[in-house]
């Protein structure tokens, strides 16, 4: 089993690292779709969501493959950002993602506000400053006797006090990206799952309050809100990717 | 499949494998020591350079046990041309000597440069105890399928514990009259047990220094790599790509999930809080390359971090289950 696994990624690293150098040109759509209900639950509470926006973009997708792969080329990328309605399960059009031929394994992203080398500030694009951040949800949760009306607000960039500049807030591999960009790469659907996003939120920390503002900088009362929200933007509601192929 | 299978099988399955490779006259030998980062050796300081430990607290190692081992080389020319050290060892990296200690071996191999892979995982059955290990650790190591047995030691004279009020269990012991950034009650906390007994095991390769890939084997020579195991990556501030010199290393959050103030942090204790629930997890950790599942709760987490420890002659990379992992 262990010279096997051994063997596998072995294959892999070749497969990638030399014999698939790329090839043409391609450019094909990338998509997404509000993947859930507006209406669900979170532990004790149900949620009823009233709006959920979500700001996508940049995407890089690159030759390597696997947990915390680099990416020392992309093989293609989608340069702007495009706001997502998270309660809308039609798809809708992000733009054109665009790039050379040949295997992707790794996707980087940001949400809409791009870390730039040797610049304190990172970037935010339009669809981030027409949104107020990366994310804006609001809704009310309601338990058996509490309710709260709530409206959250993250932007997530790589800080200058963080781990690092210049690279994408979410870079990581799955199963699911890992496909081989040809002619016949028609589309790149993201589904997105509001509720995987609020799924961490402790509402009954928050109960009390009729109405809650949930941004940052936080409060001591919000801070584990804004905390849950930016967890699960990097990573359990980070958006399912499904490829489509010419027909 | 076969045919590599075939190769790997010319392994001798002892404290040092020996591989012929009959087809070139111009062989040579490749040796591996296993080396322990000084973060292991020495435990990391409290102080304000890149790689001490920057909210005060110092951490020293009692036994930093890993189960380390199946050595692989695939010629860098000849990618069909691989040879495998099967061995895994049972390994106490506290008392591995700075130079490291020579483990794995491989003689009469074709000079020129060979890509490295190894494995950090579970013994199996046949792991081999180092005498750095007693008997009754390396009993649980095989028996619990560890990777990683490691006991230490968090101290600080100004230390607390913080741990969430929501799950927090203090029981009768009194606060010091300090909050964190979101109002814990924070109690005095000047050591803390550290006892992590973890299965996190990676596949490390190929890896490389400074984007040269593995060693070189020189004609009629022996060559000496290191497979060098950090010590330090369950303080980072996230999953850094780059080079770890941007990474922040803080021990604030282990100290706030002892959630029962006992002075020692369970795995039950782990396992309850979610990363979330951490004030000491603020605005300067990022998770945004964290392993898929990584997340789920501090276990994982620190499980994630764990596997990322492997590298290669120092501070050389070696991507993680067969992919690139650069920092």
């Amino acid at each position: 089993m262990k010279v096997s696994l051994t063997w596998l990624a072995f294959l892999l690293w070749t497969s990638v690292g030399c014999a698939d150098t790329g090839g043409g040109q391609v450019a094909f759509d990338l998509q997404a779709e509000g993947a859930t209900a507006n209406e669900f639950e979170v532990g004790a509470w149900t949620l009823r969501l009233s709006e959920a926006r979500l700001v996508f973009g940049p995407l890089w997708l690159c030759a390597a493959q696997g947990e915390q792969a680099s990416c020392e080329t992309a093989r293609a990328e989608f340069l702007d950002a495009a706001v997502v309605d998270l309660l809308d399960p039609q798809t809708q059009a992000l733009g054109t993602m665009t790039g050379s031929e040949g295997f992707v394994g790794t996707y980087w992203f940001d949400y809409g506000v791009v870390s730039l080398l040797g610049q304190d500030e990172p970037l935010v694009l339009p669809a981030a400053a027409q949104t107020g951040g990366s994310v804006f949800i609001a809704g009310v949760a309601q338990s058996a006797d509490a309710q709260v009306a709530f409206e959250a607000t993250v932007t997530l960039s790589q800080s200058a006090n963080g781990v690092e500049n210049g690279v994408p807030v979410v870079r990581r591999a799955s199963e699911e990206i890992r496909h081989v960009l040809d002619a016949n790469t028609r589309s790149l659907l993201l589904r997105f799952d509001a509720a995987q996003i609020v799924q961490g939120i402790d509402f009954d920390a928050l109960a009390g309050q009729d109405v809650v503002s949930i941004t940052e900088p936080p409060t001591p009362e919000t801070a584990q809100a804004v905390s849950a929200l930016r967890v699960a933007l990097q990573g359990a509601a980070v958006p399912a990717f499904d490829w489509k192929e010419e027909e | 499949m076969q045919v590599r299978l075939s190769a790997c099988l010319c392994v001798i399955a002892l404290c040092f494998a020996s591989c012929s490779d009959e087809s070139s006259g111009q062989n040579g030998s490749l040796e591996f020591v296993l080396e322990a980062e000084s973060t292991v050796r020495e435990g990391i300081a409290a102080g304000d350079a890149p790689d001490e430990l920057q909210d005060g607290w110092n951490v020293s190692w009692q036994n930093y046990v890993l189960t380390v081992g199946h050595v692989e080389i695939v010629s860098a020319t000849e990618p069909s041309l691989s040879f495998a050290a099967e061995d895994r060892f049972v390994v106490d990296l506290t008392k591995v000597p700075a130079a490291g200690k020579s483990l794995w071996r491989f003689d009469d191999v074709r000079a020129g440069r060979w890509n490295v892979f190894y494995e950090v995982g579970e013994p199996e059955d046949a792991a081999l105890r180092d005498t750095s290990v007693n008997e009754v650790d390396f009993d649980r190591i095989v028996a619990e399928d560890l990777t990683y047995l490691i006991r230490g030691t968090l101290s600080s004279s100004e230390g607390q514990s913080c741990p969430p009020t929501s799950k927090a269990e203090p029981g009768d012991k009194v606060a010091n009259g300090n909050v964190n950034a979101r109002g814990d009650a924070c109690y005095d906390r000047s050591a803390l047990t550290i006892e992590v007994a973890v299965d996190a095991g990676a596949l490390y390769g190929p890896c490389e220094v400074d984007e040269i890939a593995g060693a070189v084997v020189p004609s009629g020579g022996l060559q000496s790599a290191s497979l060098t195991i950090h010590g330090d990556h369950m303080f980072f501030n996230g999953f850094p790509e780059g080079q770890e010199g941007g990474t922040t290393r803080r021990a604030q959050w282990f100290a706030d999930a002892d959630l029962n103030l006992d002075g020692t942090v369970e795995q039950t204790e782990l396992e309850a809080l979610s990363v979330s629930d951490m004030a000491a997890f603020d605005e300067g950790y990022q998770f945004g390359a964290a392993p898929e599942g990584a997340l789920a709760n501090l276990w994982t987490y620190l499980a994630a971090q764990l596997s990322t420890q492997g590298h290669f002659q120092g501070e050389g990379e070696c991507p993680i289950d067969g992919v690139e992992h650069d920092h």
